[in-house]
């Protein structure tokens, strides 16, 4: 009474769709937004909002890949390579949160550890001894260390004090700005700079470009490699196989003698690691100085990416890759038509609630679970079933 | 065998051609009839796993069938929730009992029910409405005392007083024997016959057979989901009755040997635990289990037997008192520990530790082994030998899956058992700790688990078998303890002769073994306790 389906594909659609149907409500909003107050008539009115609207998504969904000279379609190089280097920093904090997530840990800390992350590696960026090739790697980690060791404190407290890693994680995350921000001002400071940055790296810790006219950096093949390799510990390794059974069922994985917590302390460290690279990467890549006034933002970007990959760190490199790609688009548009690229937001967050909400299109899978039952049942029986 | 349309009396509920299909692809119910005539007990027959239960929680508004059609009182129902079911006078006391244990049984009877305008209920009238509506039907309850004072049978009295102030008139009582001594089996059936003589009706769900016969009028078989028939209960023999639940003959005998006792493996000495709320658990429990041997543990449900079990397994520490393996007293005693000295560990609550329902069948047999060769080398698993181990288990073992890559959540209650029995049964241990091994589980899954546990003692591995099934502990230990309030209250030898009803004794307090007798089983002496307080 055992039946073949495939949840998984059921994902797949439900992901497919809900994309689709935020993208046809960004396209509703410019559509009406854009229909002028001004129009001759009714369907003038409509005539030119839609106009706008096509114009405008145009640019949103091909302006990262395609440039147009006259009608002629050229490849957007220039687009294309930031949508690349704008990606490595999600991916990462993407990774770092499935690492949590898959555990069923809900550390949000990944925002105080890049950040952190990013502050000592500007230290050692600026003044550790300028040895090529060895310079950038003693940077990415001085920013692994101080990462993971962020996420010690909510992963101690947990342990030893059953404090809510949720809250705890939470608090370190507004910790590591100001404190960071203290750092970066009292001793690096580029007191020649107008606005609030260190003082400019070594040319030794740059990362090496992969295209150096729009500044292609490697962060994007780190970030690619960590995807697999992360993949390759979670699913092929007994450390990753503690890992997933204990998200699972924790309950379970202490019966069968697993040391649990040991092992939830192992995953926050794991994570604060990967995390501690995110923003460190953009920085001595694309960047020459750390100048961050505030918390890029990342580390959420991060849980949200985790949470549509499902924690599969192949599918958080396609999430990643995905939001770039929609960000840069909406930039694009929003240089070339009046159109806010805020927008954006409104459609990642029909997207993460649609794909979130259990209910979304479960009523589908429940039909065509009993629409599957039967058949099997009318197989088994012989028997004609209504 | 069906005859639908034969009724002499009138129906008070009629369900027809309802589908169940849960959403992990199970079908519970298919194409299922049933029809229950105004005042008749019921009985609804099936094996674990046939979809009584979920049957019922469809007629009471907790599933929600897939399709088909309920006529209560001759009229078309939609039964949305409990809340529509109770209105409609429709009571259910389900499996596992739904009381607050903090509570006092009248205010368990009359929680969230609305006190009649104007006046909220003062203590002594909530005592009275209970009291009445329990005598009214001969169920007298202690209603001043809290739930968790109570004993099992009491508990199911409240619940069904439950149903009966809110004005019931068909009662589901989903397994109701199951958590019974034979002595208040017998109550319960007197109070049944009461409230069907008062003009309630009754659907009684069960597997056992001598039960159907005493208590129902007619019963409904069903089998894997689908009714086999619906029959008088004076017309059918039990043999009929089983051929009907099981699809053949069941030959239920297992044939075993004399046992050949080995040294002693597992010894617990004077055992205490003090639970969070300051209640003594277990009082000075002692006893051993030899290699070759099967030690049965009776005993109404919590008395004790899920902390002792805990404990032994290394899930939780005592107040006091030692657990020694091989002679060897173990001081850091863990889950770890526990396994690497050679126990393994069938839980009882199987869906909260025994399984992790979203991970496959391979990772849920290597789960306490995954470390070791050939599952992995150098921390790098081994996923060709994983499949191909857990395929030779799937064949041993029976499990009826298509896959070994198949998440456990999509397996029967039975299959999902015999996951962990299978994991637990390879472990190469020199003692088993088998909690409620069978519960829940279709006949012939648990058929081939007694004779398991029967084959693994054989094999010189010692047995500790706590069990609620009185009939399966008589049949498979070699020697039993009946605990009581967390104490040894009983042991006997020789299992030979020995009766459920002489057990019942034991497990209800009635007797008591003399000290003398329990010599070197129940060790409580002053400075024991004296030690608790403290
Ligand atoms: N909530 C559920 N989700 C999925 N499967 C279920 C659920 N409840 C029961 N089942 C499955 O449905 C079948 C029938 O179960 P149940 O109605 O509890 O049987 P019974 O009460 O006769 O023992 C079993 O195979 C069981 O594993
Ligand atoms: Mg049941």
């Amino acid at each position: 009474m055992k039946l073949k389906f495939r949840i998984d594909t059921f994902q797949l659609y439900r992901t497919g769709i809900a994309i689709g149907i935020a993208l046809l409500l960004g396209y509703i909003i410019i559509f009406f937004s854009k229909i002028p107050s001004d129009a001759a008539s009714l369907w003038e009115g409509v005539r030119a909002g839609f106009d706008n609207a096509n114009e405008a998504f145009k640019w949103f969904l091909l302006g990262p890949i395609v440039r147009w000279r006259g009608n002629e379609m050229l490849f957007n190089e220039r687009g294309a390579i930031q949508w690349l280097n704008e990606s490595v920093p999600i991916i990462i904090t993407g990774l770092a949160v499935s690492i949590v997530f898959s555990a069923k840990q809900f550390n949000i800390g990944a925002e105080g550890q890049l950040f952190m992350g990013a502050v000592a590696a500007t230290f050692v960026a600026v003044h550790f001894p300028a040895i090529p090739v060895l310079h950038p790697i003693v940077v990415i980690l001085t920013a692994m260390v101080t990462g993971a060791l962020w996420a010690v404190v909510p992963a101690l407290m947990k342990a030893k004090l059953k404090a809510s890693e949720l809250v705890s994680s939470l608090m370190m995350n507004y910790v590591a700005l100001y404190m960071g921000l203290f750092l970066i001002k009292t001793f690096i400071r580029d007191t020649k700079a107008g606005s609030l940055v260190s003082l400019p790296f070594a040319a030794t810790a740059q990362l090496p470009f992969i295209n150096e006219r729009y500044r292609l950096h490697i962060g994007i093949v780190i970030a690619v490699v960590s995807a697999v390799v992360i993949w390759w510990i979670l699913r092929r390794t007994t450390w990753g196989y503690q890992v997933r059974l204990i998200g699972d069922n924790i309950n379970f994985a202490q019966y069968s003698g697993i040391a649990t917590q040991s092992v939830v302390f192992q995953v926050q460290v794991a994570s604060g690691a990967v995390a501690g690279m995110a923003g460190t990467l953009e920085m001595i890549g694309y960047y020459d100085r750390f100048l961050w006034l505030f918390s890029p933002g990342y580390g959420w970007d991060g849980i949200i990416i985790a949470t549509l990959a499902r924690n599969n760190p192949l599918f958080v490199l396609v999430a990643a890759l995905f939001f770039s790609y929609i960000r840069v688009g909406a930039k694009i548009m929003g240089r070339n038509t009046d159109i806010a690229p805020e927008i954006v937001s409104i459609l990642q967050a029909a997207i993460i609630l649609l794909v979130t909400a259990e209910a979304f299109l479960s009523g589908l899978k429940q039909r065509s679970i009993e629409k599957r039952a039967r058949k099997v049942e009318e197989a088994l029986t012989g028997r004609e079933v209504k | 065998m069906k005859e639908m349309h034969s009724d002499t009396g009138v129906s008070i509920l009629e369900m027809r051609d309802i589908w169940k299909v849960y959403p992990n692809g199970v079908i519970a119910n298919a194409n299922v009839d049933i029809q229950v005539r105004k005042g008749e007990i019921h009985a609804l027959l099936g094996e674990n796993g046939a979809g009584k239960t979920t049957l019922m929680k469809i007629l009471f508004g907790f599933e929600h069938p897939s399709s088909g059609k309920i006529l209560y009182d001759g009229k078309e129902v939609a039964i949305a929730s409990p809340h529509k079911a109770i209105a409609m006078g429709i009571g259910m006391v389900h499996q596992h009992f739904m009381l607050v244990p903090s509570l006092t049984v009248a205010e368990n009877v009359l929680l969230g029910m609305e006190p009649k305008k104007g006046l909220s209920v003062g203590m002594a009238k909530a005592f009275e409405i209970v009291r009445q509506a329990g005598n009214q039907y001969g169920l007298s309850v202690p209603v001043e005392k809290k739930i968790e004072d109570i004993s099992v049978g009491m508990r199911q009295r409240v619940e069904i007083i439950k149903t009966l102030v809110r004005g019931a008139n068909l009662i589901i009582l989903d397994e109701p024997t199951a958590v019974l001594t034979p002595q208040e089996t017998v109550e319960l059936f007197k109070a049944l016959r009461i409230l069907v003589d008062r003009g309630k009706t009754v659907i009684f769900i069960t597997h056992k057979l001598n039960e159907v016969k005493q208590i129902a009028d007619r019963i409904t078989v069903l089998r894997k989901g689908h009714v086999v028939g619906t029959a008088e209960v004076k017309d059918m023999t039990q043999v009929e009755m089983s051929r009907m639940m099981v699809g053949r003959d069941v030959e239920m005998v297992i044939e075993k040997k004399p046992a050949v006792v080995g040294p002693e493996l597992l010894c617990v000495k004077k055992l205490h635990y003090v639970r969070e709320d300051k209640v003594a658990v277990l009082n000075g429990v002692s006893f051993s289990v030899r290699a070759g041997e099967i030690l049965g543990i009776a005993g109404v449900e919590g008395n004790g037997q899920t902390e002792l079990v805990q404990i032994i397994t290394g899930l939780l520490s005592p107040s006091k008192g030692d657990i020694a393996v091989n002679e060897k007293v173990m001081r850091r005693l863990n889950p770890k520990t526990a396994r690497k000295s050679g126990m393994s560990h069938i839980p009882s609550d199987r869906m909260v530790r025994g399984v992790a329902l979203e991970s496959t069948v391979e990772e849920n047999v290597i789960s306490d082994r995954y470390f070791k060769k050939p599952f992995s080398a150098y921390g790098i698993q081994s996923p060709r030998k994983i499949t191909r181990f857990t395929k030779g288990l799937i064949d041993q073992f029976d499990i009826r899956v298509d896959s070994s890559k198949r998440s456990v959540k999509m397996l029967s209650g039975g299959n999902i058992q015999k996951v962990v029995v299978a994991r637990e049964f390879t472990a190469g241990a020199k003692i088993i700790i088998a909690d409620q091994p069978t519960r829940g589980i279709d006949v012939g899954a648990s058929d081939f688990i007694r004779r398991q546990l029967v084959e693994e003692r054989d094999q010189g591995v010692g047995v500790l078998l706590i069990s609620a099934d009185l009939t399966e502990l008589l049949e498979v230990s070699d020697r039993i303890l009946v605990l009581y309030r967390g104490e040894v209250v009983a042991h006997f030898d020789e299992v030979e002769g020995l009766t459920e009803e002489t057990l019942g004794e034991y497990m209800l307090g009635i007797k008591r073994m003399s000290e003398d007798d329990l010599k070197g089983y129940s060790q409580e002496t002053a400075t024991d306790k004296e030690g608790m307080e403290r």
